[in-house]
């Protein structure tokens, strides 16, 4: 799965720690999930999108 | 990663020293060249070194961005353990050795040292319990089946060897150690993973 975090991040010059505190996981949470190494579950990405206040989709794409 | 460098001991190293330290023990023991008291004066010594260990982690853990509130309280918990277990053991080979006791109160001696693997087998499950972070616990519980993997490999292979009379008999309570040493190595491949290309 891909996704948009490290370009929304980037745009709201949010460093991974400051993403990670607002969503409240670890860095290298934030990290793995950027990097396509950990897909997050539902729960997690619904959190992200919101955090963005974007739906999932425009988050997350299929490969 | 954290551009600020980690500075201090690896926490491997001091994983090292202990583990090294145990296996030193046990081999002087073999060939009875340390009895005790002596031997459990080492364990305890070599055993001090879990202590700069466990701060050595919770250091590495905030650099490296994988600390967590559940973390911190397995890692105390860990410690406890690790250093229950020594003082506990110290004192049922004390009574042991020094009053030879019979009967109920031998099987509670022999059974004390159990108690603080029972908790650590509590602490491991409610760490994942505690967890909020699911791509912590996921990684945990992905070390704990590497660990798990790991024992039965050993316990098979050794058993075997045991059978056929080429290994000497290996204790059951090992089965901690070796599934400890597991959960080290599958940290560490995690680890490698989350800083790799």
């Amino acid at each position: 799965m891909n996704n948009r975090l490290k370009v929304l991040r980037a745009e709201r010059s949010w460093s991974q720690q400051d993403l990670a505190e607002r969503l409240g996981v670890s860095r290298q949470s934030v990290n793995a999930i950027e990097t396509g190494k950990y897909d997050p579950s539902l729960p997690l990405a619904f959190r992200i999108a919101d955090l963005f206040k974007m739906t999932i989709e425009d988050v997350f794409q299929r490969d | 990663m954290s551009a600020k460098r980690l500075v201090g001991v690896h926490p491997a190293i001091w994983g090292a020293v202990f583990g090294g330290g145990m296996v030193l023990t046990a081999w002087l023991e073999k060939y009875h060249w340390l009895a005790w008291p002596w031997n459990l004066a080492l364990v305890a010594l070599f055993s001090a070194s879990l202590i700069p260990m466990s701060v050595a982690m919770r250091q590495r853990s905030i650099h490296c961005g994988v600390d967590s509130a559940a973390m911190r309280r397995y890692n105390r918990r860990a410690l406890i353990w690790a250093l229950s277990y020594i003082v506990l053991l110290g004192f049922a080979l004390t009574v042991r050795n020094t009053w030879q006791p019979q009967g109920p109160v031998l099987w509670l001696l022999a059974l004390l040292p159990s108690l603080p693997i029972i908790y650590y087998v509590w602490a491991m499950g409610q760490y994942l319990r505690d967890e909020q972070d699911e791509y912590l616990r996921m990684r945990q519980m992905q070390a704990g089946m590497f660990a798990t993997g790991f024992l039965l490999v050993v316990a098979t292979v050794w058993g075997f060897l045991e059978t056929f009379g080429i290994a000497p008999h290996a204790e059951g309570w090992w089965a901690v150690a070796v599934w400890a040493i597991g959960l080290g190595m599958g940290s560490f491949v995690q680890a490698k993973r989350d800083h790799g290309p």
